[in-house]
């Protein structure tokens, strides 16, 4: 190739990416300045300006992109979050979390706790039928238990958690739990759906994950792999007035860009896990407004004290809070997320139960940091090896590498590795990282429980590398402790424990940002990027 | 002939065993996917239930017999998180594919073999000068780059054609132009090229001497003898855009067989992952196998083993 037709290459795609980009974003950059934080329910001025009505009977097509493809619609092996909201718009549970994160009677209207809190009587809902007119009872929570905890599907433990399912009569049932489980309703709400005995055992667990039945808001149509799923309202459906959509369409893109083109087209409506870039450039988009909301997941550098790290200068408290201090977290959010995460103060988040508001970030106080290290006796420092994934998480690598470098500025050097997800969570469920790691850990149920025994469950849990015999002991506690509030107190207790001995470098929660169009109403996704939509509706065009 | 054949089959199925075992150990260095598959909260004791639940607590080399033997009667294993026969799952779309393989060849050939004839004819003119400047576009520019360009201009800006998914035939027209780009820009360079050449040759000489148009000459003579070094080159091309379709298919939700293997290889379906690449693999050796036989068929000199 000769110079000239290069130059001329050049300047070809130079001009159409000039026109691209003047076509496509005509808001100067840096205009608009960071937003304050929407709560999803309070993200609607443009519902008060145009007073839009809902439907009263379900209308119009409702069009949602999700980013992977899900593996499956049956709520045992729908394995990420993407495949459980699609699947859950089939199905019901006995019990449900409201917005507010109450529980409140689903397909029973009422139950009971032994004073054990071991053994749980329900009374069934009367008159529900599934999809195919299957009566739903007593022996249908029976069989759904029965198939949901074969060893073969993902998420077969959530149904071991009960040891016992029977039958007292048609519309009351009898579980009873091992050991007292304060989470077990909550854990049952998101994920024991309720499926039609007779018409599984005619199919088969194939045939039902090729053609799912349940109880829920919509019906099962069709699912093109790698294409569409498509679900259609259920009209005798036993919650009043829902849904509000006659047709319900889960698009997987994987590529966020596409997704935000196809938001700005109007080919889907809701499009999820942009970035706050992507978000920006839709600014200007008439037919979008952008939902912004802090996930419930924590990033952190872990400690071990278990394996690799055993012996090492992080087993002294001092260190580990010396290391909170050095790390200048406002600055890396500003720098990499532009502000746009919350710096954390713990591992609950404020979407938890038991959140404690009066705790603020540590500080960025490096020279605290060298105080407290001479304090242990690092008056220069030490070494530590650290590793973090690449491509899992959005920015992550930098974060990392910023990480290193304040701990470098009080004499702490780090030995930093990256290493490719797969392979690095192998190693961490081996615990054979070093004794410095990074990784985040979500949380699905509005409390904080298996964040904290997943991270900080020592040699219990697959992931843990540190054992805190204190925060072992909060979380027999909580765990067996049935009273709201008084969880809610155990977990503030412990909030101030762990502010006072970090088992993590606590770094910061991110926003989610999703591209909604603006003829949705009542799209409510929760902290836990989860959402319902038997109350979405749509205006039509 | 027939020796020809046999030997080159034999070379293909030899060359099939070796993908069937750089794939398989290579994907198990990756990590193990028993605990990835299983959520992060689950213990020590449900992981190991769940490994061995699939079979992934066996021997190796017992894990390997069987994809290897499976691999000799069809049967690709069945995929870990769909649950279903990977052989049925990469059936379904398999369509979406060729589909989207087929028109990137059409457009990459419509636009090459024209433009690359006159380029060729008419040397140093205007034509070769848009040719050539296209040529080095296709050549210069990243698929995926101009994917992305192709969604921004044609659906977000013109709204002519959907900016993803497999909905009606416009749908393939952006993934298609975003394929085919750098195969056209190879056709066009070899069409070209090979124009030149033959035209200067004795046999076009003499036929220009007879008296025969320019138009029966290039139709007779020329192009037909283009053809072999073409087919050689559209042969490899093809299956290159199979194997690029990862990056396209993904970026426009193309419901084929690379947006399949990306979500294999995210979501760790090690069998699923055999199964596509075995698939991709074998496909790609039935491909060069049939162009070595075309050519034969085009050339007896090859066929007669000269």
């Amino acid at each position: 190739m000769n110079a000239p037709h290069r130059l001329l290459a050049l300047a070809l795609w130079a001009a159409l990416a000039l026109w691209v980009v003047g076509c496509a974003a005509p808001a100067a950059p840096g205009a608009p300045a960071a937003q304050p934080p929407s709560a999803p329910e309070a993200a609607g001025p443009e519902e008060a300006a145009a007073p839009a009505q809902p439907p009263t009977g379900p209308t119009g097509e409702l069009r949602v992109a999700l980013s992977t493809m899900p593996n499956s619609i049956y709520m045992p092996r729908a394995a990420e979050r993407n495949a459980a909201n699609a699947a859950s718009q089939l199905y019901d549970s006995l019990v449900w979390v409201d917005d507010e994160g109450n529980l409140v009677p689903a397909l029973a209207t009422e139950w009971e706790v032994s004073e054990d809190g071991t053994e749980y009587i329900f009374r069934l809902r009367q008159g529900v039928t599934f999809h195919n007119g299957e009566p739903f009872n007593a022996d249908a929570v029976v069989f759904s238990w029965e198939m949901g905890k074969d060893p073969e599907n993902e998420y077969a433990y959530i149904w071991e958690m009960a040891d016992s399912v029977e039958k007292i009569d048609d519309y009351t049932v009898r579980i009873t739990t091992p050991e007292p489980n304060a989470l077990f309703l909550r854990f049952m709400a998101y994920n024991w759906m309720m499926v039609p005995p007779q018409y599984f055992q005619e199919v088969g667990v194939e045939g039902f994950e090729q053609h799912p039945i349940g109880t829920g808001p919509f019906k099962f149509v069709e699912w093109k792999r790698g294409d569409r799923i498509v679900y259609e309202a259920n009209e005798d459906y036993w919650r009043e007035e829902m849904p509000k959509v006659k047709t319900l369409i889960f698009r997987p893109i994987p590529e966020s860009s596409t997704r935000v083109a196809a938001a700005r087209t109007g080919e889907v409506h809701i499009a999820q896990r942009l970035s706050a870039e992507e978000a920006q450039t839709l600014e200007d988009a008439a037919n979008v407004r952008i939902l912004s909301y802090p996930v419930d997941r924590v990033y952190y550098i872990a400690f071990n004290n278990l394996t690799t790290g055993k012996g090492m200068p992080t087993e002294d408290v001092r260190v580990r809070l010396a290391m909170n201090y050095a790390v200048d977290r406002q600055a890396i959010v500003d720098a990499l997320f532009d502000g746009k995460a919350r710096l954390s103060t713990g591992f609950i988040t404020p979407a938890n139960l038991g959140f404690d508001e009066s705790l603020e970030p540590y500080p960025y106080d490096p020279d605290r940091a060298r105080e407290l290290l001479a304090e242990a006796g690092y008056p220069d420092g030490f070494s530590i090896g650290m590793a973090c994934p690449t491509g899992a998480y959005t920015n992550f690598e930098q974060v990392c590498e910023a990480v290193a470098g304040y701990l470098g500025d009080v004499g702490i050097q780090v030995d930093l590795e990256f290493m490719e997800s797969g392979q690095y969570w192998d190693l961490e469920a081996n615990k054979e990282l070093p004794p410095l790691f990074g990784d985040s850990w979500s949380s699905a149920l509005g409390e904080a429980y298996n964040r904290l025994l997943g991270a900080l469950g020592g040699w219990d849990a697959t992931y843990s590398s540190w054992y805190d015999e204190k925060i072992g002991e909060y979380l027999d506690q909580i765990i067996v402790t049935i009273d709201d509030e008084a969880r809610a107190q155990l977990y503030r207790e412990l909030q101030r424990y762990m502010y006072e001995n970090p088992p993590f470098i606590y770094l910061y929660e991110p926003w989610a940002f999703e591209a909604v169009n603006v003829a949705v109403h009542d799209y409510r996704p929760r902290a836990a990027e989860q959402y319902f939509l038997m109350y979405t509706w749509i205006e039509e065009p | 002939m027939f020796g020809y054949l046999l030997t080159r089959m034999a070379q293909s199925i030899l060359l099939l065993f070796g993908v069937v075992v750089i794939v398989f150990f290579i994907i198990r260095l990756t990590g193990d996917p028993a605990s990835l598959m299983v959520p992060r909260d689950a213990s020590p004791e449900q992981v190991e239930a769940f490994r061995k639940a699939m079979g992934f607590d066996r021997p190796v080399y017992v894990q390997f017999m069987d994809f290897a033997t499976g691999v000799l009667v069809l049967d690709l294993g069945t995929s870990l998180k769909l649950n279903r026969p990977n052989r049925a799952v990469i059936l379904e779309r398999l369509p979406a594919t060729v589909q989207l393989a087929v028109a990137a060849m059409a457009v990459a050939t419509a636009i090459a073999i024209p433009l690359g004839t006159l380029s060729g004819t008419y040397p140093g003119s205007w034509v070769d000068g848009l040719g050539r400047a296209l040529g080095l576009l296709g050549q210069v520019t990243p698929s995926f780059w101009l994917a992305m360009i192709l969604i921004l201009v044609f659906a977000v800006q013109l709204g002519w054609f959907p900016s993803f998914g497999r909905d009606r035939w416009i749908s393939v027209v952006l993934p298609a132009v975003a394929l085919g780009l750098g195969v056209m820009s190879q056709l066009y360079r070899l069409t070209r090229a090979q124009v030149l050449e033959i035209r200067t040759n004795d046999f076009v000489r003499t036929a220009r001497s007879k008296g025969l148009s320019e138009v029966l000459i290039m139709a007779r003579h020329i192009l037909p003898n283009t053809a072999i070094a073409l087919i050689s080159v559209m042969g490899v091309q093809f299956t290159y855009l199979l194997g690029g379709s990862i990056y396209i298919e993904t970026i426009f939700a193309w419901p084929g067989l690379g947006s399949l293997l990306d979500e294999a290889i995210k979501g760790r379906d090690f069998p699923l992952v055999q199964a596509i690449t075995v698939f991709f693999a074998s496909f790609a050796i039935l491909i060069h196998l049939v162009t070595d036989l075309l050519y034969g068929l085009l050339d007896p000199r090859i066929r007669r083993g000269a």
